[in-house]
């Protein structure tokens, strides 16, 4: 694991060399192992590296036989040793054991078309020094991130935002658009971030820039497959099969020249990755989970249940809402973008805890509810279509009762409340995003804390239909739980999930989360699964639970899904809010960032005060606010200290051609 | 009449301040749900400010969305109930 950085363009005028030290300090978090640039008149590439794989020789760059191809790399190709024999039978001749010099030779052979046969998380970057051209690539569902933006003449790339900003002249602005896109989808639209200007590699695409300008391609789609293309009618051959692809997504993911640690949350998803894992290499798993001292988001009970059943060596921390508040601006800094809720928090410090007990690789269980129909927007969207078909019904809404237990709102609820709240546009059926279109209506609800100002700026841009628009006929023909899948993985896995909860917070503490159930193979497998074996009846991932009767903790396997939440309220309660939060929030600086309307931020901060227990909506306002309010006096007003020479990353290797 | 114009005093206030709303554009009459100012999740959170405020409570029958459409339909309610 890495960071990446370079740019690509004249270098008249630049420190080209300190530049790159810059861009790398940035993000040396990322990779605080090691680090090297590659440099000529028309290049820069830099390289912060986290060694896993071939500690000893894989220093980047790495060039091909004749040095005409220089790379620079984040991330892991987990079939490495495979592709390497392949390209040996080719004749290729290797300088060292890394995976990253594989690449390169991949690139070699067989042009971009090599994408389609990694199997890895990664970002890329290589320079072809004959074309003279630049080619960025991203994995399929972007677990690693790149970014890119133009300024003058200079074509600059990284790995995390914070590293352009080093680049001279270059100044970000908030996106209106943008800020309103993160208040009713959590997200953006790719290629979109929360910057003017600054934009990412989409998951699955690839970038070739020359002097003719810059080409976007995509390699990989998520696959999408209507009713009479299912596979696997029943479901005990649908398990075999599952368990052949996920036992060798783990086999490849253990793949390390340094230990391979496993998150366990108590969950089903990480007891599966754990119980693979035990199977294979029994000795000696380090497992690391995180508890909540408020109770109603703690989980420790079935975490411990976990670690005592597969007898791991299990470290477990707790967090409280003052921590979470403390460390707010941290995981916006490394976040990068608007934040809904506080759950990043948690996972960073977790990955700490990892990092404390000198552990850099883990293997996590994310990518499962989306595949197998785990959340609950799934059910909703079952049951509102079952609904639908006799609205007037007063049975069918009360399956809606137990879907969210931490609204109490809802959970004690009769017919006509649910209606009320279930019933928006519950005729809507036909639309492609029928199945958000309830919960991005109510998180849009946050925009009306926006300025005028930002309001006159977005104008009639409405979010949910441009998106609508987006994907118009794209899903057609599908199941609903199809479209809801595709909507989620496209949205809110990637452009959070993935992200301010996974690479960020993880890679804030130097740990490559490794995602087992992201495997292209496994995604391809679950997207062609009729969606009974996945959302059976009202009963989630059927076709794991089936699996794994008898081999995970019946505690586990029968208890139902809990959302992973964190605290916002408390964690943002005026009388123990950090200084720097508190400043955020002051009048000075809303007006200073002219981001929000003043009188409503004001409203919403004395109701926080006031009253013990405020609205899902107001929480996530709360936590939009206060993050976006980070966002611009970080990065935009750009409050954070100069870099000294004396704070600058020492480089490793350094090539000049 | 003193006693219905402070609570139509007070809804109106509540309404705004809940729907972020300024209050040139809206008048007693106009429809709060059709219109957007709240949703039904705002709905609930007025029935609990009915409850603490006057002391209301609304039965289930009540809970439709004509008694609760305007200002004027929400004061009307709430003097029927006191």
């Amino acid at each position: 694991m890495c960071g990446i950085v370079g740019f690509f363009g004249s270098t008249d005028g630049l420190e080209p060399e300190m530049l790159l030290s810059k861009m790398l300090t940035r993000i040396k978090h990322r990779g605080p192992d090691e680090s090297g640039i590659y440099l000529s008149d028309k290049i820069g590439l830099g390289s912060a590296r986290l060694s896993i794989i071939d500690i000893e020789t894989g220093t980047m760059p790495i060039s091909n036989h004749d040095n005409s191809l220089w790379i620079v790399f984040n991330g892991e190709i987990f079939n490495h040793f495979e592709l390497r024999d392949e390209l040996i039978g080719k004749g290729h001749v290797f300088k060292t054991s890394s995976d990253t010099e594989v690449l390169v030779h991949m690139y070699e052979e067989y042009g971009s078309s090599f994408l389609n046969k990694l199997n890895g998380q990664f970002a890329i970057a290589i320079y072809d020094k004959i074309k003279e051209e630049l080619f960025l690539a991203r994995d399929r569902v972007g677990i690693r991130p790149l970014y890119y933006t133009e300024i003058g003449d200079s074509f600059v790339f990284a790995s995390e935002i914070k590293s352009l900003i080093e680049f001279p002249e270059l100044k970000l602005s908030l996106s209106a658009k943008s800020i309103a896109q993160y208040f009713t989808f959590w997200t953006s639209i790719s290629p979109n971030t929360c910057f003017e200007e600054v934009f990412e590699i989409p998951p699955g695409n690839f970038m070739i820039i020359n002097s003719k300008g810059k080409r976007l391609s995509a390699y990989w789609e998520l696959p999408i497959y209507k009713p009479n293309e299912y596979n696997y009618l029943n479901v005990e051959d649908a398990a075999e099969e599952f368990e052949n692809i996920f036992s060798d997504a783990i086999r490849l993911r253990l793949r390390a020249d340094v230990p391979v640690a496993a998150y366990l949350s108590g969950g089903l998803d990480s007891s599966i990755t754990t119980s693979f894992i035990k199977n294979m290499n029994p000795e000696n798993l380090q497992t690391f989970s995180i508890g909540f001292d408020d109770k109603d988001f703690d989980e420790s009970v079935f975490q411990n249940i976990a670690s005592d059943y597969f007898n791991t060596q299990h470290s477990t921390i707790s967090c409280n809402s003052r921590e979470i508040g403390d460390d707010f601006k941290d995981v916006v800094w490394h976040s990068e973008a608007p934040l809904l809720r506080t759950a990043p928090s948690p996972m960073k410090l977790l990955a700490k805890n990892v990092k404390d007990n000198n552990i850099k690789v883990v293997i996590t269980g994310e990518g499962a509810d989306e595949l197998l129909g785990g959340y609950n927007i799934f059910k909703e969207t079952k049951i509102r279509h079952f609904w639908a078909k006799d609205p007037g019904s007063k049975i069918r809404p009360l399956l809606l009762k137990k879907l969210y237990p931490y609204l109490p709102q809802i959970n004690n609820s009769n017919s006509n409340v649910l209606k009320m709240f279930f019933g928006y546009k519950l005729k809507e059926t036909d639309s492609p995003i029928y199945s958000h279109l309830l919960r991005w209506n109510n998180t849009s609800r946050i925009n009306k804390y926006l300025s005028d100002s930002y309001k006159e700026r977005i104008k009639e841009y409405d979010p949910i239909r441009a998106f609508e628009m987006e994907i118009e006929g794209k899903l057609e023909g599908l199941d609903s739980l199809t479209k809801a899948q595709w909507i989620e993985i496209k949205l809110f896995m990637s452009g959070y999930l993935l992200s301010s909860q996974g690479d960020r917070m993880a890679m804030a503490n130097s740990i490559e989360g490794r995602y087992p159930f992201l495997d292209h193979r496994l995604i391809e497998f679950c997207m062609k699964l009729p969606p009974d074996l996945k959302l059976n009846g009202l009963n989630e991932k059927y076709l794991l639970k089936k699996m794994m009767k008898g081999r995970i903790p019946s505690e586990i396997l029968g208890r139902s899904k809990q959302a992973y939440r964190a605290p916002i309220q408390s964690a943002f309660n005026h009388k123990n809010l950090p200084d720097y939060l508190k400043e955020m929030l002051t009048d000075k600086e809303i007006k200073k960032s002219g981001i929000f309307n003043l009188n409503h931020v004001t409203q919403l901060l004395n109701k926080m005060k006031s009253k013990k227990q405020v609205s899902e909506i107001d929480n996530m306002a709360l936590t939009g606010i206060l993050s976006t309010q980070i966002l611009y006096d970080l990065f935009v007003n750009r409050s954070i200290s100069e870099l000294r020479e004396e704070d600058l990353i020492v480089l490793d290797k350094v090539i000049i051609d | 009449m003193k006693e219905l114009e402070s609570i139509k005093i007070s809804i109106r206030s509540y309404i705004l301040d809940a729907s972020l709303t300024d209050k040139d554009k809206i008048d007693d009459a106009t429809l709060i749900f059709d219109v957007g100012l709240l949703d039904s999740m705002g709905l609930l959170f007025l029935i609990e400010h009915l409850n603490e405020t006057y002391k209301i409570e609304v039965n289930d029958e009540e809970l439709n969305p004509e008694n609760f459409e305007s200002i004027n339909s929400i004061v009307s309610f709430v003097q029927n109930k006191i």
